[in-house]
């Protein structure tokens, strides 16, 4: 039986959450945030996406070859370790010195481009991540790769050789696809979804294995991209007025007299 | 600038699409000549209904077999080989959101998601959208035409409704289309009211991990029914299927505008800000004083959420007018 | 004869009234683990005996009545506050316990300035008065990673610490003067002085006594101005452990005493700082005091580390950061059950004390030991956070994932072969076994080792003020 080859792709992102208020401070010549001092985590979304394939691998009726692929900068090489560490076949990042944050179509190409080298049958990735907020790499990943996509994916399963389950969130419902290869699956909310952690023994198994690190060139600012013409920071302060009272009972009391009643009344 | 706006007759979310849509319309593209809408239906659907749902006066009603979004873009990519549009609009929700940016690709054009405001300059048209999780608004320039956007969700909806008259109506009847992909037909599951009740919800209690376990989530869910409000989650809540998924509220979920917002054991990150910003009052309970939400709320109170709901939940329901 | 279960809660019931007599099983079945279990718990399974009743007490009267009710009758009681426990202290290990919780009784008595000591019930959590003290341009300098969620009581029971410590001390440091009720119902008040030498020192009965000796119900500490705009942080990477002892030890022995001092194995270090620490250790330091204190320590420090030419300084905004987000509150734990219920893996800790010269053998013997005697292992490392003129703690942090066992089988599986690893390094090697989480319920079988031939003052202590045994049995004393 030939191995089914999947991509999975993700992104290290800061834990915006962890910056204080008054960290939001733009550069305003550069139009960036200084955000490294935060601590780094897989973008939710592809954190969901790692496990879902690794899922899929453990169930899957034939052999399953994993590959994780990031494009981005050596913070995600720890990372990548950890993905050796939990079987994923090959480990791949590539390099590109630009600035990702709102360059969707670049990444996008840099994937459909290595995917074109290195044949695969199913990508997996994150819907979108926390610093573009672009929602759009895995789309436009399928349409470079002229493949099939399904949007919102919270399921995928192997139904037999050759033919999935992808159950995905539609706007007033699920839709469920049996679905063949190739397929990009752009992976929604996910519940249950965390990211198994690594023994210290396969870790210590993979330490020689060195993550694969691929110089690509972003294609030079395609007419299709955006370019980022202004950034401000977000004011979303209102009173915040504190209800005071001795007791919570006392200060639902003041809550509902003062500021409750009427506005529920006219409801 | 020539614009046509795209929506799924077939979603039941079909109202605040239109809406959602219209607002954007008559804010952004009040001085351009009237646009088009092309509104995908299928049988069941109430056609007269739908026609005055049409944010545009030009109206092409497209029957469809298919409700899925690789169906739609197929259809759409055939339509839309001669037109002359150099904007494509679509609604925010997860349909509208995919469609925007496959369709640029398809059409050579450029796209972006959930944008927010849109200014024509020259040869660029500026676009505005929240980005780094909602903390900061960017303004990102496009240049490609045909441009096909995907508007931010929860725009203003209420205020600028104004009936538009449908003066040109075409239809077209797309149910023997193959859309050509290997993509099967998917099966279509219903949720019993999805998101759509909390979209529309004018009093909404919301619950954050603060709340920390099932039971005490599910408590909290019978509160909100007794004091008439309708029950959302934050996202950490609903990972941990404490709640359904459609119950989730901010970027990744439901964005609501209800009248009244109670939020609890919320920290307030703007990536579920983002799903509450709309309401008119926001009252916050966390027991920390310097949770980011204290100061993004109205009104709030430090305490235990848990004595605190009891109590206004008994409040609520010993008044004679319920809401 | 024993009462049954349902005579000792109609009891109960006639000494605090229904509505502070909880007997639901839901909450029964909680209420008899703490941390400890929390595997089991989570998943929904409950080895230990259950207790006979939860019940509130509001009053140092009520709490003597129960404790007179229960001494006479010898039921057992487990004393309960915030709840944070994590070495089995709040187990229920008799059948028909009765789990006296104290968090209502939260409050804030006295706030003296002048005095420069705050006094509040032991139901109080440390996060609100540390709230209301700030507000006021004070602090208790008290700041554990629970503080949030842990409240006074159990604060002082577990003698606790924080990560202010190398300057404001342990709890021990910090309490003047509080309130106990002992089994048999009498009720010592511990006077607020600055100081006494009339006799020994008999706050230390009640520090640390883990609810096997007497309830705390009131407790007074010392306040302190609160200056934190001449806070200075600095931090380093360095290649190893020894050194950054080193330097831990000449910054206490030259005579500096700043707030935070904390040095980070590799892989906790990766763990809390895999966005600068690039698999190094990580050295943490924290000035604080009048501006020109701060300034002389942080100065001091400089110079020390700059001796040592593998450090290397980190921006000081990264610790910041992770400074703003450290401390942990009733979402992190739910965060924390959800992910181990999905994931399987598991973190606990263990803590442990030794002088200079003996902490860095202690830490390579035990981590070298658990990653080759115990499976499974994802993470084991550890930090130290407390320094002292002649010593400091190591606080080891061990993760696994549980794997083809059920849930009441992760203890004796991976988590007591761990901790007995910890304890048998520490004790060979001539350390304290625990530092300040308490003894609790696992380290109780070493705690006789522990103390040697000074544990015939610890064990008449037990005979003395709680002579039929009904306090929190297993916790800290055998048997
Ligand atoms: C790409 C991306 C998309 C995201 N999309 C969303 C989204 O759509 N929706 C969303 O919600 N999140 C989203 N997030 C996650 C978001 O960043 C936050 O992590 C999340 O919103 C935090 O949820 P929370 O406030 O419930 O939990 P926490 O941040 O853990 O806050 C819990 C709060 O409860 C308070 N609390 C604790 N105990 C009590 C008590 N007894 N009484 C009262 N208060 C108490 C605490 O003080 C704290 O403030 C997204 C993140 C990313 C990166
Ligand atoms: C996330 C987390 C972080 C932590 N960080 C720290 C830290 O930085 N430093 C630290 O020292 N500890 C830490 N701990 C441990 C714990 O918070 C402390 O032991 C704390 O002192 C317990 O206080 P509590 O109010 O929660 O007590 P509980 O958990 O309710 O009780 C703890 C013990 O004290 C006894 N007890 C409680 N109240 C009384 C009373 N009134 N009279 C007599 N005995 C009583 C109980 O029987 C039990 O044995 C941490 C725990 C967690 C979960």
């Amino acid at each position: 039986m030939i191995a089914m080859n999947i991509l999975v792709c993700f992104k290290v992102t800061p834990d915006l959450d962890q910056l204080p208020p008054d960290g939001w401070e733009v550069d305003r010549a550069a139009l960036t945030v200084e955000t490294s001092f935060v601590k780094a985590m897989i973008n939710p979304y592809d954190e969901s996406a790692l496990e879902l394939a690794l899922r899929f691998a453990e169930d899957a009726p034939g052999p399953v070859k994993l590959t994780a692929l990031t494009v981005g900068d050596r913070s995600a090489d720890r990372y990548l370790k950890m993905l050796y560490a939990l079987k994923f076949d090959r480990a791949v990042r590539l390099e590109t010195g630009a600035d990702l944050r709102f360059t969707p179509e670049g990444i996008a190409a840099a994937i459909a481009a290595f995917v074109s080298r290195n044949p695969h049958q199913l990508i997996i990735m994150g819907r979108q991540s926390g610093v573009g907020d672009n929602a759009a790499t895995p789309l436009l990943a399928a349409e470079k790769l002229g493949w099939p996509c399904i949007a919102h994916v919270t399921e995928i399963r192997s139904l037999q050789e050759d033919l999935l389950k992808v159950r995905a969130q539609a706007d007033d419902g699920f839709l469920s696809y049996a679905a063949r290869p190739p397929l990009v699956a752009a992976v929604g909310n996910v519940p249950h979804a965390y990211l198994r952690v690594p023994t210290l023994k396969e870790r210590l198994g993979v330490r020689e294995k060195k993550v694969e690190i691929v110089a690509a060139a972003l294609p030079a600012e395609e007419g299709a991209g955006c370019t980022l013409t202004g950034l401000d920071v977000i004011d979303r302060r209102r009173a915040g007025l504190k209800i005071e009272g001795a007791t919570p009972q006392e200060k639902a009391g003041a809550l509902y007299e003062l500021y409750l009643k009427e506005r529920l009344a006219k409801l | 600038m020539k614009y046509t706006v795209v929506l799924n007759g077939c979603s039941r979310n079909i109202y605040s699409q239109a809406e959602e849509t219209a607002s954007f319309v008559a804010e952004n593209l009040g001085s351009a000549p009237p646009g088009r809408c092309i509104l995908f239906y299928s049988d069941a659907q109430n056609k007269e209904e739908l026609i005055a749902l049409s944010p545009a006066e030009s109206l092409l009603l497209v029957k469809v077999k298919q409700r899925d979004p690789e169906y739609y873009l197929s259809l759409l990519t055939g339509l839309l080989q001669n037109d002359t549009s150099s904007l494509y609009l679509f609604p925010g929700d997860l349909c509208g959101s995919e469609l925007a940016i496959r369709l640029a690709h398809r059409l050579g054009g450029s796209s972006l998601a959930a944008v927010e405001k849109i200014e024509e300059d020259g040869e660029e048209l500026h676009c505005y959208k929240t980005v780094y999780s909602g903390y900061l608004r960017a303004q990102l320039s496009l240049r490609q035409k045909p441009y096909c956007l995907s508007i931010a969700r929860g725009g203003d909806t209420r205020r600028c409704r104004k009936a538009v008259k449908v003066l040109k109506f075409e239809e077209l009847d797309a149910t023997g289309f193959e859309k050509g992909s290997p993509l099967g037909e998917p099966e279509y599951e219903e949720e019993a009211n999805g998101g759509l009740e909390l979209e529309e919800a004018p009093f909404i209690l919301v619950a954050g991990q603060g709340v920390n376990s099932r039971e005490k989530i599910t408590r909290l869910k019978e509160i909100a029914a007794e004091m008439g409000a309708t029950f959302g989650v934050s996202r950490p809540v609903a990972m941990s299927a404490w709640a359904p998924l459609h119950s989730l509220i901010g970027v990744s979920g439901v964005i609501t505008r209800p009248q009244l917002c109670i939020a609890v054991g919320i920290s307030g990150a703007a990536a579920f800000f983002a799903g509450i910003e709309k309401s008119k009052y926001i009252v916050a309970v966390n027991i920390d004083e310097l949770a980011p939400l204290v100061q993004s709320a109205d009104v709030v109170v430090i305490d235990d959420y848990e004595a605190v709901l009891e109590e206004l939940c008994r409040l609520i329901k010993e008044q004679p007018s319920l809401p | 004869m024993s009462l049954t279960r349902e005579q000792i809660v109609e009891q109960l019931v006639g000494i605090l009234g229904e509505d502070n007599v909880v007997t639901d099983e839901a909450v029964l079945r909680q209420s008899s683990v703490d941390r400890f279990r929390r595997f089991e718990e989570l998943h929904g399974v409950f080895t230990q005996p259950l207790p006979a009743a939860v019940v509130y007490v509001h009053s140092t009267a009520e709490v003597a009545e129960v404790l007179k009710f229960a001494h006479k009758n010898l039921i057992n009681v487990v004393p309960r506050t915030g709840q944070t426990a994590t070495e089995g202290g709040l187990e229920t290990a008799v059948a028909n316990s009765i789990v006296v919780d104290g968090s209502r009784m939260n409050k804030i008595i006295k706030l003296d300035t002048y005095n420069m000591q705050a006094t509040c019930q032991c139901g109080t959590p440390l996060q609100v008065l540390e709230d209301q003290l700030r507000a006021l341009g004070y602090t208790t300098g008290h700041s554990p990673q629970s503080k949030p969620l842990a409240q006074l009581g159990g604060l002082v029971a577990t003698r606790s610490i924080g990560q202010f410590s190398t300057l404001y001390g342990g709890i021990e440091e910090m309490v003047v003067g509080l309130e106990a009720v002992f089994p048999n119902g009498h009720i010592a008040r511990i006077k607020n002085v600055p100081r006494r030498a009339a006799g020994p020192d008999i706050r230390h009965v009640v520090i640390g006594n883990e609810g096997a000796l007497c309830f705390i119900t009131e407790v007074t500490v010392k306040i302190y101005k609160f200056m934190p705009e001449n806070n200075i942080l600095l931090g380093y990477t360095l290649d190893r452990m020894k050194t950054g002892f080193e330097i831990l030890r000449q910054v206490m022995v030259n005579g500096y005493r700043p707030s935070v001092a904390r040095l980070y194995d590799p892989e906790d270090a990766d763990y809390h700082f895999s966005h600068f620490s690039e698999g190094r250790c990580v050295l943490i330091f924290m000035a604080e005091g009048p501006k020109a204190i701060a300034e002389a320590t942080a100065a001091a420090i400089k110079e020390i580390v700059a001796r040592h030419p593998e450090c290397q300084e980190v921006d000081s905004r990264y610790i910041q950061v992770w400074f703003d987000n450290l401390n942990w509150d009733a979402s992190d734990v739910a965060e924390e059950r959800a992910e181990i219920l999905e994931t399987k893996n598991i973190g606990n800790t263990t803590e442990i004390s030794a002088d200079w010269e003996k902490i860095n053998v202690i830490y390579e013997a035990c981590v070298e030991r658990i990653r080759r005697e115990v499976p499974d292992m994802t993470l084991v490392g550890g930090h130290s956070s407390h320094s002292y003129i002649n010593g400091t703690n190591l606080y080891f942090v061990h993760y696994y994932n549980v794997v083809d066992c059920k849930p009441e089988e992760e203890l004796t599986k991976y988590h007591l072969p761990i901790k007995t690893i910890i304890v048998e390094e520490t004790l060979k090697a001539g350390g304290a076994i625990c530092h300040h989480h308490g003894v609790g319920k696992y380290r109780t079988p070493w705690i006789d080792q522990e103390h040697g031939s000074a544990y015939y003052i610890l064990e008449t202590l037990k005979r003395a003020f709680d002579p039929r045994g009904i306090m929190n049995k297993g916790t800290i004393f055998k048997g």
